[in-house]
């Protein structure tokens, strides 16, 4: 027994080739089995531990109207729920050279959501923050940095912050943004650049804008598992469960501070209308005195005219009483000298008299007669002269009297005149009065007049302003009435972009663990089998002493089943320790640049992986070595002992056609007869070569199915290049600004108005209920300017009819749908509809069911709300997304502007660590292709090694000798290759099927250059172990080989 | 100078460890052309290293082997393979036929790489087997195997037949009438024909005997009355 041991050790010495060959076989094909199969779950568990680590929270609870304290209370109340908190999110924009980006500011947490700090210290102070890592490094900010915020639209950010000005503090990463991609935003160019950690008190609004929930329990389990989404749903219907309690609690109060805002405003504008109908009142009586005013003007001034008249006349008449006075006067004062000079004569008539009778004195009676005549003459009285005394006194006073009678007369009329002309004095300086007021009442009319002309603008402003008070009142009470009992989003981690497209990485990379592991793992076994078979052939003669000395056949079989015991063993340990770890290591690396933030990588050695490969592997060798032994062992010892019976070769059909044999070479024929000669190892090498080449095709294949998804979705079926959302809030108004600026825009080609929106959808020929979206052109003959809808084969393009839907095609796989069938899709709460097929396009990414407006109104009863407009930039035209994003974000119509060049890139990122993959799995293939070509030549070889000993012996050079093998190796090389290409067109279309996910097809075609690849590799790979062989073959010793039998 | 001549001739074959092993320790002789030679010795004497060093099969230590004028030791393996090609023909204890040809293509494979060949089926009807030309060497006796890997050596026609042990897997009268097709090919052809046996009761059918032992000539005896293989017996 003993010897028997030292045997399998002396062997494995003597062919170490042989038992390292099945070594690496076993060792590659197990570790690629048991690696690729890790990947999957050693992805999931690494992104598992760092979200435990961080506590990520497992349910996050939005709503439109916030999160109040009550809420956070009733979430705690919860049954399952570990903790909750309420914390706050918000966007901002930032300003860096010019540029500004947007970053999610979020308010720093303990115990849910934690972060991984990289580099500085937690922020201390509310001026103090922490960015993300890639946002650090990509914008240069350093520890000291100081950022400022800005806000994205109307608000000032003071509202919501404390702070607008930040020092950078250090920097972190976090669990829930695993890449760089952090999500959407309503503001700047629509797209979150960098992400914010500052202190909770920083934050100023009343309520939180999130709260974030862990679940009892779900840290045990692995978060991409079904119990943990299965627990995770419980979770979120017992959370669901309270929300409507907790949203009408909400809605009401937001309602009731609405409409108390409303009956605010409104009272504001009653005051103002009021306020408004008094000043028209006033108005109205301000105009009417001034009117009135204007007519009593207008008869003063008539007055003073017929005053004025007045005037005249009395001047006139004064001044002929003037005139009249004067005269009388003027006689009068005739009168006076002659009534004053016939006094005097009188007076001295008298004095004569007087003197006459002093000198005549005694007067003698003549005298007296003489005297008395003359008084007579003089008086005509004969009175004596005391009467004559007494007549002159009377005529004097007589005389005087009249004087004074005319001078009183005179005076009195000179006093009337005087009157009068101060009364008419008084009479002009009244109308000159008059006339001042007048004027002035001129003036005043005038100021009035341009008083109402501007209390008639300030009527018509108010006026204005009153109607725009009204419209927005009108407007505010339709978003009060706009405001839905807002919901409450439970959502579970799948809301996160990166987790959630993580999971279907690692999906996808567990899609190939299923598939191409096994065809390795078939290819290695059976290299293994041949290998196996032949060593056991080669050793016949050492069975036969053996079983001629009398040892039992299990003995005997010992050292063949104990030699591939040890090879196998040691290739699956070796493969599946190397593999479980090198195979990850290697593509979780690969995604680690897709998804740098995670900080925990983790290769757990899968147990099950290892045994499933090694046992798998153990068995089919053990089976072959047995089944090889058995076949032996059951000859007679003399038989064993006498050579290998070399095989009957036989005659070809071929050779039943003399004339066309002859005229084949002999070494031809020879390759031809060993074909049939040695069926199994020829066998064997055909399908490395056929298996090889196809997985060769298979990675080439995946890749340009890969890069299909790219050119085919936004070159030859997306035309649009720019997809502006329209905010579902916007009004008639803004729709308008926004029509009109894409119209006057000379940047865009054309646009198309959609209604693009998430559905479900269901067939009654599968199981399964897609998402999709639904997609409403607003005019269909736009359609092909940003869409084309063909047949993915005859490249037919299809245009939208009234009656039935396109459907694009991997939605039709998924759903076992096929032209002519029905749908049954669903659109939020409506109620489902049924939909008949028309068209099956070609679509790469996402599905869509396409519709015409006339269809979705004979649906639903009503024109869809388009909510997106589809650009085509003008031919030529370079625009940066982000710029685009800036400008018409400003306009309040826009909800977001997502461009096709910046999803392209972020797909082509997705699909980039897909493409290393395929890296491996054809370098992978490459070395089984050539470790199974070795091998087999190898055992070619060994096997025809007597043969070719005689060709040298015979005088072949060299290079005869190759080529005598080689023809062999030529022709199963191009039956291999051929086959292969054949096989692999094929394993690549169910490759391709299982591995792509179901948001996206992968393209189902081969480029030429793959398949021209895949030939020049495989045929490399025939021309190197040739190469070897050449030198093997030159090798060969005649006098040995030829000694004796073996 | 003689047709062949083996001077000093040593072959050392490293075995493991540090013994090497001397399998030809100073071998010289000479051989003329047209002789029909055998070589005798016990087992492991070194005949067959000298004959597959005369071959151009293996190469040597240190002396010289003289063929036609030409020092085949100093030969390299392009040489040695035209050498084989065109002026040895081998012939073995096994036969080494292609299993993969018919009796007449296993002598055409021969046929087509030599210069001046002959006709492969006029070989064969010499060697008698004109009735098998179609047959594969598992459907050949181990007698007519043997005629048709002569057939083949001969088709070369070279200038030196090589035979190990040709008759060593036949029976007695099939391995006589072997012997006899040699040296009537030897005679006709006038070719020069080595064979080697470690029946010492062949000797007397050849121009020359040389006997060797423990890698050395031990002597060369030349017979000027070759006797017909038909009466010896043994």
């Amino acid at each position: 027994m003993k010897i028997l041991h030292k045997d399998v050790f002396r062997e494995i010495k003597n062919s170490v080739g042989r038992f390292v060959s099945l070594f690496l076989i076993v060792f590659i094909g197990v570790a690629f089995y048991a690696g690729i199969r890790s990947c999957h779950p050693d992805m999931q568990v690494s992104a598992d531990t760092f979200y435990d680590q961080t506590n990520l929270a497992d349910i996050r609870v939005m709503s439109a109207l916030g999160i109040t304290e009550d809420d956070v209370r009733a979430l705690s109340k919860v049954k399952g729920v570990e903790k909750v908190i309420g914390t706050y999110g918000y966007d901002f924009l930032c300003k860096l050279d010019d540029q500004q980006y947007v970053v999610h500011v979020m308010a720093q947490t303990d115990g849910i959501n934690d972060i991984v700090l990289k580099s500085g210290k937690m922020p201390q102070k509310e001026n103090e923050c922490l960015i993300d890592d890639y946002y650090m490094r990509m914008r240069d900010y350093r520890i000291g940095s100081e950022i400022e915020l800005f806000s994205g639209n109307d608000t000032d950010p003071l509202e919501v912050i404390a702070e607008n000005k930040f020092v950078v503090t250090g920097s972190f990463v976090s669990s829930a943004y695993l890449s760089m991609s952090m999500g959407n935003s309503a503001i700047g160019s629509g797209r979150v650049e960098g992400l914010m950690i500052v202190k909770p008190e920083v934050f100023l609004l009343d309520v939180y804008t999130e709260a974030d929930i862990l679940v009892d329990g779900a840290k045990d389990l692995q978060c991409y598992s079904d119990a943990y989404t299965d627990l995770i749903k419980e979770e979120t219907d017992q959370i669901k469960e309270i929300a409507p309690v907790q949203e009408k609690i909400r809605y009401d109060s937001v309602i009731s501070e609405a409409n108390e805002k409303l009956d605010e405003a409104k009272k504001e504008y009653e005051d103002g209308k009021k306020k408004l109908d008094d000043a028209k009142k006033e108005y109205a009586d301000g105009k009417q005195k001034l009117e009135d005013a204007k007519a009593q003007v207008n008869s003063g001034t008539a007055q003073i005219e017929s005053g004025w008249a007045q005037v005249n006349t009395g001047q006139a008449a004064l001044d002929d009483a003037k005139k009249q006075y004067e005269e009388a006067k003027q006689e009068f004062l005739i009168q006076k000298a002659v009534a004053e000079a016939e006094i005097s004569f009188h007076l001295q008539e008298l004095e004569y008299v007087k003197n006459y009778v002093e000198e005549h004195f005694p007067i003698d009676s003549e005298a007296i007669e003489e005297i008395k005549q003359f008084i007579y003459e003089m008086t005509g009285e004969y009175v004596g002269l005391d009467g004559l005394n007494e007549i002159i006194n009377g005529l004097k006073a007589e005389v005087d009297a009249k004087i004074a009678d005319g001078q009183r007369q005179l005076d009195e009329a000179w006093a009337q005149i005087t009157a009068k002309e101060a009364e008419l004095e008084n009479a002009k300086s009244q109308l000159y009065q008059a006339e001042a007021d007048v004027a002035s009442a001129k003036k005043e009319i005038e100021d009035g007049e341009k008083k109402l002309k501007d209390a008639e603008k300030e009527i018509a402003d108010g006026e204005a302003k009153l109607k725009e008070a009204e419209e927005e009142l009108d407007e505010a009470e339709q978003q009060i009435s706009k405001i839905e009992r807002s919901e409450w989003y439970v959502l579970n981690r799948n809301y996160l972009t990166e987790y959630s497209s993580y999971k279907s990485d690692a999906e996808r990379i567990g899609n190939i663990g299923k598939v191409f592991p096994v065809i390795f793992f078939i290819v290695a076994a059976l290299v293994c089998l041949t290998t196996m078979t032949r060593m056991v052939d080669e050793e016949r003669t050492t069975i036969g002493t053996l079983k001629a000395l009398g040892y039992g056949k299990a003995s005997i079989m010992r050292k063949y089943l104990l030699y591939a015991f040890l090879a196998t063993a040691l290739g699956s340990v070796g493969g599946a320790l190397v593999g479980s770890k090198v195979l990850p290591y290697v593509i979780l690396h690969v995604y680690k640049l897709l998804y740098p933030n995670i900080e925990v990588l983790v290769y757990p050695y899968s147990l099950e992986h290892c045994l499933v490969a090694g046992g798998a592997a153990l068995v089919c060798i053990m089976a072959a070595t047995l089944f090889a032994c058995t076949k032996s062992l059951m000859e007679v010892p003399a038989s064993l002992m006498r050579p290998v019976s070399p095989k009957q070769a036989r005659k070809l059909l071929l050779e039943r056609i003399p004339s066309l044999w002859r005229k084949i070479r002999f070494t031809w024929k020879n390759a031809l007869r060993n074909f049939v000669r040695y069926k199994k190892r020829l066998f064997m090498t055909l399908f490395g070569i056929c298996g090889s080449t196809a997985l060769l095709l298979v990675g080439f294949g995946l890749k340009d199915a890969i890069n299909t998804i790219l050119y085919a979705q936004y070159g030859d079926i997306c035309l649009y290049d720019e997809v502006i959302s329209i905010d579902q809030d916007a009004t008639e108004r803004n729709r308008k600004e926004l029509d009109d600026v894409l119209q006057s825009d000379l940047r865009f080609d054309s646009h198309l108005y959609i209604y693009q929106t998430s559905i479900d959808c269901e067939s009654e020929n599968s199981e399964e209920v897609l998402s999709c979206f639904i997609f409403v052109p607003e005019d269909p003959s736009k359609m092909d300017q940003n869409i084309i809808l063909k047949d993915r084969k005859t490249k037919e393009q299809f245009s939208l009819n009234d009656t039935k839907v396109i459907i694009t095609e991997k939605m039709a796989n998924v759903l076992n749908v096929k032209e002519g069938d029905e749908l049954t899709i669903s659109v939020g709460q409506k109620d489902p509809k049924k939909v008949t097929i028309g068209k099956i396009a070609e679509n790469y990414i996402y599905h869509y069911i396409y519709m015409t407006p006339v269809l979705y109104e004979k649906l639903y009863g009503s024109m869809p709300e388009y909510n997106a407009v589809t650009v085509v930039n003008r031919e030529g035209t370079e625009i940066d997304p982000d710029e685009l994003g800036n400008e018409y974000l400003t306009y309040d119509a826009v909800g977001g502007v997502a461009s096709i060049s910046t999803m392209k890139d972020k797909f082509a990122d997705m699909l980039k660590s897909l493409d290393s993959i395929t890296w491996v799995l054809i370098i992978c293939a490459g070395a089984l292709t050539f470790v199974v070509l070795y091998n087999l030549n190898n055992i070619n070889i060994s096997e025809r090694r007597r043969e070719l000993a005689t060709l040298k012996v015979l005088g072949f050079y060299d290079i005869e000798l190759s080529q005598y093998i080689y023809r062999e190796n030529v022709l199963i090389t191009i039956i291999g290759i051929a086959l292969g290409i054949l096989g692999g067109y094929f394993l690549n279309r169910f490759v391709v099927t299982t591995v792509e996910v179901d948001i996206v097809m992968f393209g189902r075609q081969i480029f030429a250059m793959s398949f021209v690849k895949s030939i020049l590799i495989a045929i490399a790979f025939t021309v190197i172990v040739n190469l070897i062989v050449h030198f093997k073959l030159k090798k060969i010793d005649m006098a040995t080989s030829l000694k004796s039998v073996e | 100078m003689s047709y062949i001549e083996l001077k000093n001739v040593v072959k050392e074959y490293a075995s493991s460890g540090a013994v090497t092993l001397r399998a030809v320790d100073g071998m010289s002789f000479e051989i003329e052309k047209g002789e029909f030679v055998v070589i005798v010795g016990p087992s492991g004497a070194g005949k067959t290293t000298v004959l597959n060093m005369l071959g151009g099969m293996d190469t040597i230590t240190s002396g010289e082997i003289w063929v036609d004028g030409a020092d085949i030791s100093k030969y390299n393996a392009k040489q040695l393979t035209k050498y084989r090609r065109f002026d040895v023909g081998f012939v073995f204890q096994f036969y080494n036929l292609v299993p993969n040809f018919t009796a007449l293509e296993n002598v055409e494979l021969a046929n087509q790489i030599s210069k001046n060949p002959l006709n492969a089926k006029d070989i064969m009807e010499e060697v008698g087997l004109s009735d098998r030309l179609d047959n594969f060497p598992a459907q050949l006796s181990g007698g007519e195997q043997q005629r048709v890997s002569i057939a083949r050596a001969l088709a070369k026609n070279p200038k030196l037949m090589l035979c190990d042990e040709p008759t060593g897997a036949l029976d007695y009268n099939t391995g006589k009438t072997i012997l006899k097709l040699l040296s009537d090919m030897c005679k006709e052809k006038e070719m020069t024909v080595i064979v080697i046996t470690h029946n010492q009761a062949i000797a007397p059918m050849a121009d020359r005997i040389i006997n060797i032992k423990n890698g050395k000539v031990e002597k060369v005896e030349m017979n000027e009355s070759p006797v017909s293989i038909d009466e010896i017996e043994w």
